[in-house]
């Protein structure tokens, strides 16, 4: 009887001892006591003590642990291909506002904080655009002259530019802010009376800034990816912008967007 | 570089320099100074234009009529080994004006002679580039904006470059002489009107204004003309030179009712006499019918054709162009100019005639010359001038003058 009691009382102590861990733990068979798959229970959530958990990791394992994986999720290397279309207001000669007209062209854009950096969220901040726009009017018209006296003329922007892009959240999209620097070619022709068209062409230094939103959408799957391993997953980038051009004391402005694919 | 009248009567683009001009891409200088984006409005339902006192100052009608004042105009330029090209059609129009303009300047520089507050008084204007200028007055919708022309609105004491639509030959401004033309009417109202921005004259609505816009017409197409022969880049002393903007087909498809563009070349004859119709509509119409069926455009080739078939044969248009830039202003009362014909039409309309007009321009031809006597003789002639009344109509006519006969008499 007397060694019933001293168990009971030990019993107790284990019992208010295990509520302080947790309040619904099951009472442990006398065969459990001491079982590994018990002990797990107690282990925080997380590690606790990197300190302590330093003691148990090789070098090797520590330098592992720091190598960001955030390029196997998203491995594409960020090189993209894309064709503009839109509209360039043109700034008016004649005071009229702006002169609207076609604009075309081709860009090809690095994000190359995704080579070059490895923080998941600087990663997607940085790009450099390499484009072309091109932009032409052939009169005659309101802008262009008359059937007896016309011009036409050709605009094409050449630019390098650096952009600053803020994904919004875990959305494919980001807003971006963008300034380069580049040239504009201009060629001009003017037609009098059936004579042959007499034409000029100046290089000019050109300054590009703008604003927009870009979209990048994975065509392939993370499963697809994880099953088949591709190296690189082609995405769609589009984007929607406002980019405006200084060229001499001229200054025109683009709104448009571009498509293209992504690698 | 502009675009300019070649030795082959063609307009090419041709290097030139502008000698007035203060800031190239804005196209600002002494002369004139361009604006582009601006309007005009005359809208007889317009309240500020109704409450408008009748002793306005100036500005009070400058804002009543100006919708929008506009900007500077920056024209699109390429320096090329020094050389400025204008890259855009607009740009090549804009500094052709101003050089036109600027040519314009120098022929009222050379006829004003010593008149220099007068020439003071000529530049500076703005001129309205590619304006939106509407005329609610007009009955007609799709006449109602202005297009295919160039104006000087007095109102507002501005130029106005309406846009072209329906005309595609050379753009009027493009055009030298109606530039010349255009500038002709400023002076016309800086001194025959003294650049009143509402003449009194105006209140004097049918056979008086009629007569006054009919001789501010025909003398600025002499003048203009003056101006096509001032430089080696126009057109080389045009008396058609409205011919270069405007053609036959278009003008009787859009405009019906205004006199075809040959009809205003004063050096053909059968341009230069009165007519039945002519005289009875100066007689019995008001102005605004009078001037929207181009009437005062007849009247004032008749004036313009008896000037240049006076002064061409003998070579001496100089000394007519001189006289008429003295006969619009002449306090002499002996030999009164327009300005004071008009003053005096004022208190008694019936002091203004054909013939009345015709003699101010006669008393100021150099006296007992041959020209004053060829200029009488065609004025005589092409404007109908009671003949059997002579010399009382024109009593500044030589003694020795004959009525001429190249146009017949016109029946009663």
């Amino acid at each position: 009887m007397r060694s019933l009691l001293v168990l009971a009382l030990l019993a107790s102590t284990a019992a208010y001892a295990q509520k302080r861990r947790g309040e619904d733990a099951p009472l442990p068979y006398d065969d459990q006591g001491d079982d590994d798959d018990d002990r797990r229970r107690d282990l925080p959530r997380r590690s606790e003590g990197d300190r302590e958990r330093g003691l148990e990791e090789t070098e090797v394992e520590r330098q592992d642990r720091e190598i960001s994986l955030a390029g196997e999720d998203d491995p594409n290397i960020g090189i993209s291909a894309e064709v503009i279309l839109g509209a360039n207001l043109l700034d008016s000669s004649r005071a009229q506002g702006v002169e609207p007209m076609f604009m075309g062209g081709i860009r090809i854009t690095w994000e190359w904080s995704r080579t070059l950096l490895s923080d998941e969220f600087w990663r997607e901040i940085f790009f450099a655009d390499v484009s072309w726009f091109g932009s032409t009017a052939r009169g005659p018209g309101g802008f262009g002259g008359t059937t007896d006296i016309f011009n036409s003329v050709n605009y094409h922007h050449f630019t390098l530019a650096q952009a600053f892009a803020y994904p919004l959240g875990r959305t494919p999209l980001s807003v971006y802010a963008q300034g380069g620097i580049g040239f504009s070619y201009q060629q001009s022709n003017i037609y009098i009376q059936g004579a042959d068209p007499v034409g000029i062409s100046a290089v000019r230094f050109l300054l590009q800034y703008g604003l927009g939103i870009r979209v990048r959408i994975h065509l392939v799957s993370e499963e697809v990816f994880r099953q088949q391993g591709y190296v690189g997953i082609p995405c769609i980038s589009f984007r929607i912008e406002v980019t405006r051009f200084r060229r001499a004391y001229m200054d025109d402005t683009f709104i448009g967007a571009s498509l293209g694919i992504t690698f | 570089m502009a675009l300019l009248y070649s030795n082959a009567g063609k307009l090419a683009p041709t290097e030139t320099q502008l000698d007035t001009i203060a800031n190239v891409a804005a196209l600002k200088g002494n002369v004139v100074n361009m604006v582009g984006g601006a309007g005009i409005s005359v809208d007889p339902n317009d309240p500020a234009q109704q409450n408008l006192p009748a002793n306005a100052s100036d500005r009070q009608v400058f804002d009543a009529f100006v919708k929008a004042r506009g900007t500077d105009v920056h024209a699109n330029l390429i320096d090329k080994s020094g050389v400025l090209w204008p890259a855009d059609f607009h740009s090549w129009a804009m500094v052709t004006t101003y050089w036109n303009f600027e040519q314009a300047f120098k022929y009222y520089q050379r006829v004003y002679d010593t008149d220099m507050v007068g020439l003071d008084l000529l530049q500076g204007a703005e001129v309205l580039y590619w304006a939106d200028f509407r005329d609610y007055y007009q009955q007609d919708p799709t006449q109602q904006q202005s297009t295919d022309n160039a104006l000087y609105y007095p109102l507002t004491r501005q130029f106005i470059i309406a846009p072209y639509f329906h005309f595609q030959k050379v753009p009027v401004s493009m055009n030298l002489g109606i530039v010349g033309h255009e500038m002709a009417h400023r002076v016309f109202t800086q001194k025959a009107y003294a650049n009143a921005v509402l003449p009194p004259i105006f209140s004097l609505d049918g056979f008086v204004l009629n007569i006054a816009k009919g001789f501010d017409e025909g003398l600025a197409d002499f003048h203009g003309y003056g101006v096509t022969c001032v430089t080696t880049g126009g057109p080389n002393c045009a008396t058609n030179f409205i011919e270069a903007s405007f053609d036959e087909e278009t003008m009787r498809r859009v405009f019906p009712r205004s006199p075809l563009p040959t009809t205003r070349d004063f050096s053909r004859s059968q341009n230069g006499c009165m007519s039945k119709e002519l005289r009875d509509s100066l007689v019995g119409l008001t102005t605004v019918s009078f001037t929207s069926q181009g009437f005062h455009y007849k009247l004032g080739t008749l004036v313009a054709s008896a000037l240049w078939h006076a002064s061409e044969p003998l070579g001496q248009t100089e000394a007519v162009q001189k006289g008429l830039i003295a006969a619009y202003d002449d306090s002499d009362p002996a030999n009164p100019g327009f300005r004071q014909v008009f003053d005096s039409a004022i208190a008694q309309p019936g002091n203004i005639s054909l013939g009345k007009m015709a003699d101010v321009i006669i008393g100021h031809m150099p006296e007992g010359t041959e020209l004053q006597k060829r200029v009488c003789e065609q004025l005589v002639d092409r404007l109908d001038i009671d003949r059997n009344a002579m010399p009382n109509p024109v009593p500044h006519c030589p003694s020795t003058a004959s009525v001429g006969d190249q146009c017949p008499a016109v029946p009663p």
